[in-house]
């Protein structure tokens, strides 16, 4: 009998998810942005990043019991200006983890593939998500400078993509870039137990506890002007390698300089 | 064909930007099985070799040049090419 609730209540979770997603989009959503555009004066973009964010934080709130949180360090996290969020990725529904980020004007990059979800997609275009697998190195970069001048910040996922063994994957460099160029701090967001939540290869998620830590945050200017971006990128890399008790990355720079 | 000096290059830009050891960087070892690298990093790998060897790559123009880019031979060979044009269209 005990078990027998245990699967109901359980399976209650992902129609529970829907119906809130449905409430969402039909009621708070046109309110949310038209409220942001007309009031706020933001442009359009950027109201459909704090709208997404708003649908992230309004979720994970009301999945309790399903997905307990635990959350350190939101104190760390910088204020008074943009940043460079970096996250590690376990799980498809990290994104929707994300959204505890305590800065409501999120950029995020994503891969090609994403903006071909339909409805997903369309939203993603129009909350000017960036597409860093088919955008140019300088594009990015000359973008990221007026992004920035308007106050935005960007989340990257390093890794690329998900891991499917729970370890942390090699890490790309274009987050480190555009937070060398622009010296913005870059914020190590850690997300521990969303593996849990929705292993690889499992689409509908189960009760599990999520942790969500803010490591101290990083300044490019730290680190010498030649090859900056690349050891940050080492840098920040190994600290979330030393927070989730992983093996360090070691490199061939010459004259590597840690902080 | 890429002078050994430069292949060299080639190599330390790649064990410095992606983490490779040095015994995988054969002519004949794939960017992509042996080496693990994807599309995402095609972005890093160019932006790296545009700065080892301060030429240009133009998306619109090297695209497919860059799509068939297999092994590190190929690479070799793009890089050759590239400096080839440099040198003919300086201004470029």
């Amino acid at each position: 009998m005990k078990t027998c609730l245990f699967y109901l209540f359980h399976a209650f979770y992902v129609p529970y998810l829907l119906a809130l997603t449905l409430l969402y989009f039909f009621l708070f959503f046109p309110a949310i942005v038209a409220g942001y555009c007309l009031i706020g004066r933001d442009h359009l973009d950027d109201a459909m990043r704090r709208m997404a964010q708003f649908y992230g934080r309004y979720l994970l709130r009301l999945s309790w019991p399903w997905i307990r949180l635990r959350t350190v360090g939101f104190e760390r996290f910088p204020s008074g200006g943009p940043c460079v969020v970096v996250c590690n990725h376990r799980c498809y529904l990290d994104i929707f983890f994300s959204a505890l980020i305590p800065q409501t004007n999120l950029l995020v990059a994503v891969r090609s593939w994403p903006l071909r979800i339909p409805f997903m997609g369309w939203f993603m275009r129009r909350a000017g998500y960036l597409d860093v697998e088919t955008l140019s190195m300088d594009t990015l970069l000359s973008h990221s400078e007026a992004m920035i001048k308007r106050g935005v910040s960007y989340l990257f996922f390093p890794e690329g993509h998900r891991s499917r063994d729970g370890r942390l994957q090699r890490f790309r460099s274009g987050a480190f870039r555009i937070a060398a160029q622009n010296n913005l701090p870059v914020v190590p967001f850690c997300i521990e137990g969303t593996e849990k939540v929705a292993p690889y290869g499992r689409l509908l998620p189960r009760p599990a506890e999520v942790r969500i830590e803010i490591l101290d945050p990083i300044r490019p200017d730290t680190f010498p002007e030649e090859k900056r971006a690349l050891l940050l990128r080492r840098h920040v890399e190994n600290v979330f390698r030393a927070h989730l008790g992983e093996e360090l990355v070691s490199g061939v720079l010459e004259n590597e300089t840690e902080p | 064909m890429l002078e050994q000096e430069d292949a060299d290059r080639v190599k330390r830009v790649l064990m410095e930007e992606f983490e490779l050891e040095e015994d995988v960087l054969r002519p004949q070892a794939s960017l992509y099985t042996d080496m693990g690298l994807d599309s995402l990093d095609s972005v890093d790998l160019v932006v790296a070799l545009e700065r080892e060897f301060k030429f240009k790559v133009v998306r619109a123009v090297d695209e497919e040049r860059i799509r068939a880019i297999r092994t590190l031979e190929d690479l070799y060979g793009f890089i050759e090419t590239k400096r080839r044009e440099a040198q003919a269209n300086p201004g470029a």
